[in-house]
């Protein structure tokens, strides 16, 4: 059963002459448990896609549903027990004068829900994180453990889709790989449903089983990852994408000016 | 795709140390590394706080003043740069070696016309008319591939793409005629097909000229398709150096480790190894 199915999603931001069309009749659908992936270049529109789908962005037309439920564009306090987001930057993306005690303790008091000692331990060792870690500020830890603790707050309420915006981008390549394998072991032992956003081949075809491939605000195709894999997409900008992420080759660089 | 012959070396370092004194006590940045540069493209690659922005910039004297860099030797082209004066510095910034910074949107000056900035590395250097400077620079726009020169000359930084701008930051590197680039990170704020683009004007500019080009990464995969040589550092040392077409028969552990970190697009793991750390590597010098 889809989880998530968006159908003619249109973003558009300022209006007039001015405007700009983010996200362009966009459609997909997401079952529930599969990883899916959103990749294009800056400014194509992926984010654009997430923050909608999680009600930060407001005006959008078309329809999203969410758990068979339609979304109206403020979403109520139980839409974020259902669906929360990760977000690219762990420098910015938890407050400094917070502790991770803190930090965590939010979402449980903003829905009134009980045992929150309980909760946090059990959060933290979902993560990977001690006991230990529960009293320390952000600038105490390293990149790696504030996004641990970021996806610690993410799923302190237990939802059943995350949404990653570039959750890895920051990070160097050792602790990206052990935030991955973080990401494969909370989808397959809590049964979640993600839709990862990067401009990362290698990061998508790792996590996702299914990817849409987008630019200027469209998806232009949509791919079982074992198209990626094996090389197969149809569109020329995939394989553009597909080769330009292979490492340089002076016979692709060869001139274009701007 | 050769090793650089005696004769052509550029940059020579020997046992370069670089130790910040902070409130907390002294940081080791960078812990005894050796190394040359001749006409070819040397990667250097390691995570962040291996050493590698460091290197580069105590090349130039451009560390903070709570930082002290010692060193046997660094020698560039004939100048000892370890024993030069301030005055001798300004002569080798920017003309004879330049730097290239990682994101445009930051190294640009906000307020001004981008081909005032470009034509500004060129007369800080030398007495020329300005209308000579203004020719100069729309040469060097057009050098970087950028179709219409005159119109870009008088674009600000925000009017740019990043694209454009990190064109514009090789253009403004290249016009002083330098020897030696560094490049630190040029290409990390861009997007893959952009990137690709901007790198293949960096390789075709440093084949025609012939310079040296310092490739400072922490992009694996990126350095060995595009270098000739890599220096992989980690926690301030060098801990191996290869050509990088062979980069991915690397040796060392933490090469290894790293490689193995990668996901891979065309190879799908259920889990990514982890690096784990040998506290041997911290001290151990190159393995080569």
């Amino acid at each position: 059963m889809a989880i998530i199915e968006v159908a003619d999603l249109s973003v558009q931001f300022g209006d007039g002459d001015g405007a700009v069309t983010a996200v362009d009749k966009v459609s997909f659908a997401v079952e529930s448990g599969e990883v899916f992936g959103l990749v294009g270049e800056s400014g194509c529109g992926k984010s654009t896609i997430l923050r909608a789908l999680c009600g930060l962005i407001q005006s959008w037309s078309g329809a999203i549903q969410i758990n068979g439920a339609a979304m109206a564009a403020k979403r109520d306090r139980d839409f974020y027990k259902l669906v929360q987001m990760v977000f690219q930057d762990p420098y910015g993306s938890l407050h400094p004068r917070h502790t991770v005690n803190t930090a965590l303790l939010e979402p449980i008091k903003i829905h009134h829900l009980d045992r929150p000692r309980e909760r946090i331990s059990k959060v933290l060792e979902d993560v990977g994180l001690g006991p230990n870690f529960r009293f320390r500020f952000p600038h105490q830890l390293s990149g790696g453990q504030r996004q641990r603790v970021a996806i610690a707050r993410a799923l302190i309420l237990e939802p059943k889709v995350l949404l990653l915006d570039e959750p890895t981008s920051a990070l160097d390549v050792s602790v990206q790989a052990e935030i991955l394998n973080l990401f494969r072991e909370l989808h397959d032992s809590l049964g979640l449903t993600y839709i990862l956003v990067s401009h990362d081949l290698g990061v998508v075809a790792h996590l996702c089983d299914r990817l849409a491939v987008m630019n200027e605000g469209k998806i232009l195709e949509q791919l079982h990852i074992q198209d990626l894999t094996e090389n197969t997409p149809k569109h020329a900008y995939t394989q553009e994408l597909f080769n330009a992420s292979a490492g340089y080759d002076s016979r692709l660089a060869t001139s274009s000016a701007e | 795709m050769s090793d650089a012959k005696p004769d052509e070396t550029l940059l020579d370092v020997e046992d370069l140390r670089v130790q910040f004194n902070t409130h907390h006590g002294v940081v080791e940045a960078v812990r005894g590394i050796s190394f040359s540069v001749g006409k070819e493209k040397v990667g250097i690659v390691g995570e962040s706080g291996s050493g590698k922005t460091v290197t580069g910039r105590s090349i130039l004297r451009l560390t903070p003043k709570m930082a002290s860099v010692t060193a046997t030797r660094i020698n560039f082209a004939g100048t000892d740069l370890l024993n030069a004066t301030e005055q001798q510095m300004c002569q080798v910034r920017g003309k004879r070696i330049s730097m290239i910074m990682q994101d445009p949107k930051y190294s640009l000056n906000p307020v001004r016309r981008v081909g005032h900035q470009i034509g500004e590395a060129f007369s800080v250097h030398r007495r020329v008319p300005r209308a000579e400077v203004k020719e100069r620079t729309l040469e060097m726009l057009s050098a970087v591939r950028i179709r219409d020169p005159r119109r870009v000359y008088d674009l600000y930084p925000h009017e740019v793409s990043g694209g454009m701008g990190q064109r514009i930051m090789i253009a403004m590197m290249m016009i002083p005629d330098p020897d030696l680039i560094i490049a630190d990170e040029p290409t990390s704020a861009l997007d893959v097909t952009v990137r690709m683009r901007v790198l293949g004007i960096l390789d075709d500019l440093v084949a025609e000229r012939g310079l040296g080009l310092m490739f400072i990464s922490h992009d694996l995969n990126l350095v060995a398709t595009f270098c000739d040589r890599v220096l992989i550092m980690y926690a301030g040392r060098i801990v191996e150096s290869c050509r990088a077409s062979e980069l991915r028969d690397a040796q060392h552990p933490y090469t290894r480790g790293l490689l193995d970190a990668l996901p891979r697009i065309n190879a799908r793991r259920k889990m990514l190894p982890i690096l784990a750390r040998d506290p041997a590597w911290r001290d151990a010098g190159s393995t080569l």
